[in-house]
């Protein structure tokens, strides 16, 4: 009985092999989305699982109101992980990354520029489950001046010879003995590093004995990320209860002083990556980008599915005297549903396989679009199988139920006999489903605008900062520090330099936070305030618009030493209004024994600028000069956009002669800040790949179900031909339909689009807004799609000969 | 009695019809279109049941059948041969005649030998592995009766089994059936023809839902 089936269901897709093409290809191109989909989810929410002991690890972050103002960052301070595992019996085990920047590394003559490095505990091991292929991972971090280094840079600096014992130099200064070798961490990790410095090594640094100190100027400096260990069966909720009274034993005393309220933040690590909303993380990702993609993967399968359901009832007509002869020779209406169920299901899993081995072809590309490692093995994801398997099984079966039931529930007695003439399917239900796929389709058409123009505006929006045509470079070197004012005349001396100014931050990237304490009626009181520390040039270089005051000049002793420039928001914050001028503020207060602090009066007020990612609003900010060459960490070099590359040469050749030992390292800092975009960049591409993939498989289905409809009409339209009919008659009488449809689906769609995306929008603090241009776009694109589609197969029923079209029967 | 009913209006196809037919009959059904010839027929033959009165089939009330249950006797009961022969396009001959020994699950072996026996008996045996298109009109009604007969129904329903055939395989269409039924197969058939309905026992004219004659035949 079931090979009969097979070969009535494969004569009939042979038969019909163009609607099966439309179907399959349909079915194909959703699941391979559906799978390409699956696979980054699961990567996403896969992040750091790897860890064996993930379930017991949480970070700690901080969480402080002061002054009415709230922060969450995930950084904590150097001794809350030892106190902690001293102060909790639920702490089994603390460690701490202290992030150190870009360096130099120095291996035999070859120098490189290196991110992703970090000091840490010698706890590494006992809590991660990283690998390490070489050195023994109970010694590899206990002894000051240890590296160990992943396996890429090791291939890279020491290529085949063995690395263990080999010394380092980093930054023309520290020597490390390489002690191991760690396998790259995985990439679904919410932080990487490349190299591991040992945390003994800064003990071992600290003259003054700082380091281990419990002072408040230790506990209150949050800049490194302290991960803790949980006994088993230890619950986090205890430690969370206790918190209070470890604060009172550690922090309070200063905490009242500033009168802070701290919370703190701990995080299971495997909820880092889609669920932290705190500052100064790693990059992260974002649940809500989760839920758009599991939305598409699911609009894309259903317009496959309706595809299949609306060209398998359509054709109901032909299959009609061959349900109705299995009828009469027997088959129960069951078996007819099965037939029909069996049919569908073997197009979805035929569909299925094309899908996956289009998906191992295509995974390549696709993992460079989303910068992962994605694999699709029976061996590595058997989980995303059995997940397809059964997505592609529900699919056969829902999109299979409808002709199934509709199919058997015809009376075979009239079918056979011909009198009756069997109606294509339920028109009503049929034209629900267009215009589900066309909603569908609208959203995603409305979705990729919207989130275009966002980008757009994002990479357009006036900085309040120039941004052209200025070169950076971090000066690592200290000599080159030293030495700045020289190494800037030199520069100068070429025409096709503008400018050259230093910073300590890089703008747009990187930025501190001190608490300053600022005038208020007579009084001085505390605030977190961002700074920079520049030098002269930089408000010009910048272009940034003084609104009150002046800016820095060299002629003016007291301006390196007392002067500040804060910005409007700060203004505005310490409500100084226009009388801004001449306030005092103070920069750092007295905390202990760490003294680190600049009194002064305010000389001028900048209007706001995005020193800071747009993704944040704009907040108060401090400026200040030092001649300190410490400070002078950021290079900028303003240049005509005339002669670039001998410009380039010449400042090339310039740092040569005043830094030998580090190599020239820079950027444009237009390019580095539109690379802040690249989350954005990357939904933007996947809306736009995605939206015209489910464009297309519904343009699949409408064609086909025009085809249809026009061969169904032969013999009326031949009629209609012959009583005078014009093609542009029949051609109108046949798209309007579709268009009628068309346009109801988009008048559905807005208001669900405008929803989902005023949610994503909601994000950006600064944001485009969802205007009605947007949606009348949508109509147009989606009818000129429809028409497209329409109207080949309306022009040739148009154009055929009537007396061919009426003789046939 | 059969009424079906539409929107507005209620129609009678068959009323105050009052027939029975033995074992072993060749009943001929004629009238004009619309008479209730073919209501008629689906009624006998399980396809449709009747709106009201009582229907008995070889002694057993069968009106009130469920579908499930009207499958079941007819699937071993009844063969039907259609005007426009209703063969499955995506089969082949073959698979067109073993089709109702699948739904009556008979072994393969079996299914192979009942086959290829009637294939020879209806002289359609070179043409078992072409589909129903390929056959000359002829061909496909032998196929169809082939079909109707592989089961060894005890009634066969013809409707208008020569109507689209020529004269010449018409002619053989309905020796075939006069064979069948010599050999003991009740056959009820629907026709035009005059001289289709000469070869059974008895004629029945129908006219507007009603039997009008009921013309009783000595075969000689």
């Amino acid at each position: 009985m079931l090979k009969n089936f097979f070969i009535t269901i494969i004569r009939n897709i042979s038969r019909n092999k163009f609607y099966s093409a439309l179907n399959m290809a349909g079915l194909s191109i959703g699941l391979i989305c559906t799978i390409l989909i699956t696979l980054f989810i699961r990567d996403e929410f896969s992040y750091d699982k790897y860890n064996i002991k993930h379930e017991r690890i949480y970070r700690i972050g901080s969480d402080f109101v002061l002054n009415g103002k709230q922060d969450r960052i995930a950084p904590s301070s150097l001794p809350m992980g030892p106190t902690f595992k001293d102060y909790f019996p639920e702490v089994e085990e603390y460690i701490r990354f202290i992030p150190s920047g870009k360096q130099q590394i120095k291996y035999n003559d070859k120098d490189f520029y290196e991110e992703g490095i970090a000091y840490t505990d010698s706890s590494l091991f006992d809590i991660f489950s990283y690998e390490l292929i070489k050195g023994d991972p109970k010694k590899v971090l206990t002894e000051p001046n240890s590296v160990i280094i992943n396996q890429t840079l090791t291939k890279k600096y020491f290529g085949t010879e063995d690395p263990i014992g080999k010394v380092i130099l980093v930054d023309d200064t520290h020597k490390f003995t390489v002690k191991g070798i760690i396998k790259d961490i995985p990439s679904n990790s919410h932080f990487k590093f490349n190299i591991l410095f040992s945390i003994s090594t800064l003990v071992e640094r600290d003259k003054e004995k700082h380091f281990n100190s419990l002072g408040p100027e230790a506990f209150w400096n949050f800049s490194i990320y302290t991960f803790i260990l949980l006994k088993d069966n230890a619950n986090i909720a205890n430690v969370e209860k206790k918190f209070p009274l470890y604060y009172e034993k550690y922090m309070k005393e200063f905490g009242n002083q500033i009168g802070v309220d701290f919370k703190i933040v701990l995080q299971k690590i495997a909820d880092i990556h889609l669920k932290s909303d705190l500052n100064w993380d790693a990059p992260t990702g974002n649940i809500k980008y989760i839920y758009i993609l599991f939305a598409i993967a699911l609009f894309i399968l259903t317009i496959a599915g309706i595809n299949y359901m609306n060209m398998a009832t359509a054709r109901s007509s032909k299959r009609a005297k061959e349900v109705g002869m299995h009828k009469v020779v027997g088959a129960q209406k069951e078996s007819i549903i099965r037939l029909f169920l069996l049919e569908s299901l073997t197009l979805t899993f035929s569909a299925l396989i094309i899908a996956i081995i289009s998906v191992e072809l295509i995974l390549p590309l696709f993992n460079l679009v989303v910068n992962k490692d994605l694999v699709l093995s029976i061996y590595e994801t058997p989980d995303v199988f059995l997940f397809i398997i059964a997505i592609t099984f529900i699919l056969g079966i829902v999109s299979g139920s409808y002709p199934a039931f509709y199919l058997s529930a015809f009376q075979p007695a009239p079918i056979l006999k011909g009198t009756r003439k069997i109606r294509t399917g339920n028109k009503l239900l049929r034209q629900i489903l267009v215009i589900c796929q066309f909603s569908v389709s609208a959203i995603m058409i409305s979705g990729t605008i919207i989130v275009i123009s966002q980008l757009f505006f994002l990479k357009n929006k006036d900085m309040g900062f120039n941004k052209e045509n200025i070169i950076i470079a971090p000066v690592l070197d200290s000599s080159m520090q030293v030495n700045m004012n020289e190494f800037k005349a030199e520069l100068k001396k070429n025409l096709n330099i503008e400018a050259v100014a230093t910073s300590t931050f890089l703008i747009g990237f990187s930025n501190s936070k001190t608490l300053h304490l600022y005038e208020d009626q007579n009084k001085m009181k505390e605030y977190a305030l961002n700074f920079n520390v520049i030098d002269f040039d930089y408000i010009n270089l910048m272009k940034l618009k003084l609104m009150q005051g002046r800016a820095f000049s060299r002629e003016i002793k007291t301006d390196s030493t007392t002067a500040f420039i804060v910005n409007q928001s700060a203004s505005q914050k310490f409500n100084w209004g226009v009388n801004a001028i001449g306030k005092k503020l103070q920069f750092g207060v007295s905390i202990g024994e760490h003294k680190d602090i600049r009194k002064g009066t305010v000389i001028g007020v900048i209007s706001d600028f995005h020193y800071q990612t747009l993704s944040i609003a704009i907040e108060p900010l401090s400026l200040f000069v030092s001649e300190s060459p410490r400070h002078r960490r950021m290079i900028h070099i303003k240049i005509k956009q005339y002669k670039q590359s001998e410009t380039l040469a010449y400042i090339q050749k310039t740092w040569n002669t005043f830094s030998p030992n580090h190599s020239f390292n820079y950027f444009f800092l237009d390019d580095k800040i539109n690379t802040r975009f690249k989350t954005e960049e990357r939904l933007t591409l996947m809306f736009i790949v995605f939206s015209i993939i489910s464009i297309l498989i519904a343009s699949m289905g409408l064609f086909g179900l025009s085809s249809f409809m026009a061969e169904q009409r032969t013999k009326e339209l031949g009629v209609r031909k012959i009583l005078g009919a014009s093609t542009g008659n029949i051609v109108y009488l046949l798209t309007r339909e579709f268009f009628k449809l068309i346009i109801i689906a988009n008048i559905i769609a807005i208001p669900i689009a405008y929803w989902a995306l005023n949610i994503w929008l909601q994000d950006f603090p600064y944001r485009i807004y969802i205007h009605a241009w947007i949606f009348i776009l949508t109509l147009i694109i989606s009818l000129i799609i429809g028409l497209f589609t329409v109207s080949w197969q309306s022009y040739k029923a148009a154009e055929a000969d009537p007396a061919k079209a009426i003789k046939y029967e | 009695m059969k009424t079906f009913r539409t929107d507005e209006v209620e129609t009678n196809a068959l009323n105050n019809v009052n027939l029975e037919i033995n074992e072993g009959e060749f009943v001929a059904i004629m009238g004009p279109s619309g008479c209730g010839k073919s209501t008629l027929l689906n009624i006998l033959g399980l396809l449709d049941n009747p709106t009201s009165g009582e229907l008995f089939f070889n002694d057993a009330q069968v009106d009130g059948y469920s579908e499930r249950q009207r499958t079941n006797l007819r699937k071993e009961n009844i063969g039907f041969v259609f005007q426009s022969f209703n063969l499955i396009e995506e089969l082949t001959i073959y698979e067109n005649i073993e089709l109702p020994l699948l739904y009556m699950k008979v072994s393969s072996s079996e299914r192979k030998k009942r086959v290829n026996e009637v294939l020879d008996r209806m002289k359609i045996a070179h043409r078992t592995k072409h589909f129903p298109q390929q056959l000359s009109g002829g061909q496909q009604q032998r196929a169809a009766i082939a079909r109707a007969v592989i089961t060894n129904p005890k009634l066969i329903l013809a409707d208008e089994p020569t109507g689209n055939l020529d004269s010449a395989n018409g002619e053989e269409v309905m020796n075939l059936l006069t064979q069948l039924n010599e050999a003991g197969t009740t056959i009820v058939m629907v026709t035009h023809s005059p001289s289709d309905a000469d070869r059974s026992h008895r004629i029945i004219q129908l006219f507007d839902g009603h039997i009008v004659t009921e013309n009783m035949r000595q075969k000689l």
